[in-house]
């Protein structure tokens, strides 16, 4: 698998979950490599599982939301819960570690382990607004602010 | 660095009173010292916004040394040159009738600067920081004046203690400081409860315009319209800030993004302009200098010098030996904690009490607003997380005949959503992944992803409130500091010690605020969802009232340490005077709101700034 198409299957998975558009995703991982926070804390063997995992369904046509739901519930592996780890990368910037790796453990304190993926995480802008302590710009919030789809494209 | 033999004046303490008096003398041709016990790095703001994004927990200290909260532990205080108080520490404070309670409070001593008595039943709630530019990084930039009637609670209500000076007397300082700070507000919103300025006055921030209250706060003022509560109708009014143009990151507290050129004031503002201003005087600033001992000549009772320990790493023994300086005048502006414990420390055989002490009052009377959190769910969607953190407040409740019964209060009303009530968005976030219920919006155990996700955290996101209630807390002279003789710093100083705990004039304060929670809430189409929690790291208490009600409440800080060196009319009772002089030595005074007799109903720093430009008045007097 070339690196592109890794690539390729990690922005349409992380559609697929989170929610959010091409846009956002695409532009997010310009600049900052999410995958390769999920390699360096479950291993790049579990990053690789669970993008085949995606890949096998999307080979078989599988809807998104067959998809989605397929990988959250599968339960012989730990690829449901690295799907969730990465859910909670998008959306708070911070790694929670989903099972153990290594002298990665779980049930230790979430780990932001740059400002990048905070700056743009997805809780921001699912309410409409910019994650804590990201400038919005000036002013504006006297009003009501854009419809949700201007946020989530 | 160059250091004189002699300073007109020796400042300790690069915060905001530290800072204005400085600028003040050096205007007035003034040579002047200060010492800042914290660091000044260069780029500060570029560390610390690095420190906050990183810090998984957004609580007022995770952007400042010593150690950012990137983890569970704060840096060992007993490694530490220059510990403060952290939120983080609390987390280890024993819940309500804990089997383990003083197994617990020694867990709490070992991580906390502030340490316990095996007694206490509640910790102080809030931090401050030492650093250079003091508090005024992590604060909201509230600058309400305080009210009339706040000077004068004994009198008018039985309550409290009668400051030595009355709202007429400051207001020409409050008008110095609001200039000082570039507040922003309009005087027709500020003007109530007896509050009045002069003919013509507007404030200097934002060309005499209020900043606009968020979108939140005007569905919230809609929505409590026509309310009356204690014979009081309720409702919101905007809050003076000293702000220039917000650019809407909600993080006022910990850190604005923008810094003080561009948002929130902080003092490095006034330090770091110190230099430019045209005059013979001269500042000098000395950071990573813990003072040690204030020196006191025998013959004269006034003081001779200041000791001070300078460090080059902060989680490292020093390796310079201490220094001495001098100066014809002395100002401590260390904040509340760090000026009691610095006067304590002092002690001689002719003075065993401590510096300026004679009235044994130096440590006691420890206050803060004390903090009701009541957070709901609006029946539409209301907006938060843009802005400032707060834009508006329900200042109705801040005086009134009930002052005589319960303890009086603000309402910060909050733009960031659930994040200080809930932790949110993190706490929701979670739970719609996970299928868990900590956040109590998602009873049924959902686990969603994609749109389901979206529009399910975007339908409960959008309608969060959360209320401040930010509660007085009389003066006691048993809550109060004193030093450990257990536990040391860094450098082998004592760490201060607390007992600390709760009147029922307080305690009935929360009752009525949950009460204008529920009826506020109710008028206003809110769905409550303030809950009790009862954990380890959560302080508690109960309260059982007179009509057989009993109660229980989680505390929290307002960041406002009042009341520790205060002042008065009589030297039998306080520690300095009206202009913040020692009684005991006529060449030291004592800034910051420690010299306050009272909490009162506003936050505290504009009446420090203004107190502070009054004393600035006396010592260049008194310098001739």
């Amino acid at each position: 698998m070339s690196d592109q198409a890794a690539d390729s299957r990690f922005l349409a998975l992380s559609q697929i979950l989170t929610g959010f558009g091409q846009q956002t995703i695409g532009n997010a991982l310009k600049g900052f490599d999410y995958q390769q926070v999920l390699a360096t804390y479950t291993g790049a063997e579990s990053v690789e599982a669970l993008l085949n995992a995606y890949q096998k369904r999307k080979d078989t046509g599988a809807s998104d939301q067959e998809i989605g739901y397929a990988i959250l519930n599968l339960s012989d592996s730990n690829i449901a819960l690295l799907a969730r780890a990465m859910m909670k990368l998008w959306y708070l910037g911070m790694w929670i570690q989903p099972f153990d790796f290594g002298s990665y453990k779980t049930g230790g304190v979430p780990i932001i382990v740059d400002p990048i993926p905070y700056q743009r995480s997805l809780a921001g802008p699912v309410a409409q607004a910019k994650a804590i302590g990201v400038p919005a710009g000036q002013g504006g919030w006297d009003k009501a602010p854009d419809d949700l789809k201007s946020f989530t494209k | 660095m160059e250091k004189n033999d002699l300073y007109d004046v020796v400042i300790v303490g690069a915060g905001i009173a530290g800072a204005l008096m400085a600028q003040e003398l050096v205007k007035a041709g003034k040579q002047v010292l200060i010492l800042e016990a914290g660091p000044h790095p260069d780029d500060a703001l570029a560390g610390y916004l690095d420190n906050f994004y990183k810090s998984w927990i957004k609580l007022p200290e995770s952007p400042y040394p010593p150690q950012g909260l990137n983890a569970t532990q704060t840096a060992d205080p007993s490694k530490q040159c220059a510990p403060r108080a952290t939120s983080a520490a609390i987390g280890a404070w024993p819940r309500l009738n804990d089997p383990n309670h003083e197994q617990q409070i020694d867990t709490m001593n070992e991580q906390s600067y502030l340490v316990y008595p095996y007694e206490s039943m509640l910790p102080f709630l809030s931090t401050n920081e030492r650093i250079y530019g003091g508090t005024t990084w992590h604060w909201l930039g509230t600058c309400l004046r305080l009210l009339p009637n706040d000077f004068k609670t004994k009198t008018l209500y039985d309550q409290g203690r009668d400051w030595p000076l009355d709202y007429d007397t400051l207001m020409p300082y409050y008008r110095v400081a609001e200039e000082a700070l570039g507040v922003a507000a309009n005087v027709e919103d500020q003007t109530y409860h007896g509050v009045y300025f002069e003919p013509g006055y507007t404030y200097p921030g934002n060309n005499g315009k209020r900043i606009p209250p968020t979108f939140s706060d005007q569905c919230l003022d809609d929505g409590m319209k026509g309310l009356i509560l204690f014979e009081q109708p309720i409702s919101m009014t905007s809050t003076p800030q000293a702000r220039k143009l917000c650019y809407g990151s909600t993080s006022c507290i910990p850190i604005c993004p923008m810094g003080p050129m561009l948002g929130k004031y902080n003092a490095t503002l006034t330090l770091d302009a110190l230099g430019n201003i045209q005059t013979k005087g001269k500042v000098t600033i000395i950071s990573q200098a813990v003072v040690t001992r204030v020196l006191i000549d025998p013959a004269t009772d006034k003081v001779s010098g200041i000791e001070y320990q300078p460090y080059d790493d902060p989680g490292m023994a020093p390796t310079q030996p201490r220094d001495t300086v001098h100066g014809k005048v002395y100002v401590l502006a260390a904040h509340a904690i760090e000026t009691a414990k610095l006067l304590l420390m002092s002690r001689t055989d002719k003075f065993p009490n401590g510096v300026a002490n004679s009235s044994d009052q130096v440590g006691r009377n420890l206050m803060d607003h004390v903090v009701y959190l009541g957070w709901g769910l609006m029946d539409k969607p209301n907006y938060p997380y843009r802005g400032p953190r707060s834009t508006s407040g329900i200042e109705n409740l801040r005086d009134g005949p009930f002052r005589k019964d319960w303890a009086a209060f603000r309402v910060d009303v909050g733009n960031e959503g659930w994040g200080w009530a809930d932790n949110d968005p993190m706490t929701l976030v979670c739970d719609l992944i996970e299928g868990t219920n900590q956040s109590q919006l998602n009873p049924c155990g959902r686990k969603l992803f994609g749109d389901g996700l979206v529009q399910e955290l975007n339908a409960k996101l959008t309608r969060q409130v959360r209320f401040c209630y930010l509660v007085e807390q009389d003066p006691d002279p048993e809550n109060r500091i004193t030093l450990s003789t257990t536990y040391t710093d860094g450098l082998g100083l004592p760490r201060p010690e607390i007992s600390y705990k709760l009147s029922d004039y307080t305690m009935k304060g929360f009752v009525k605020a949950q009460e204008v929670t529920e009826k506020v809430f109710e008028k206003a189409g809110i769905k409550n969802y303030t809950q009790f929690t009862d954990v380890t790291g959560f302080p508690a208490f109960e309260y059982h009232a007179d009509d057989g009600k009993e109660y229980k409440f989680n505390a929290f800080g307002a960041g406002h340490i009042v009341g520790t060196y205060r002042m008065g009319e009589d030297k039998s009772d306080s520690v300095v005077d009206s202009y913040q002089r020692s009684w005991d030595h006529s060449n030291l005074f004592l800034l910051g709101s420690g010299t306050f007799p009272t909490i009162a109903t506003g936050n505290p720093t504009l009446t420090i700034a203004a107190l502070t430009f009054r004393t600035a008045e006396q010592i260049i007097k008194d310098l001739g």
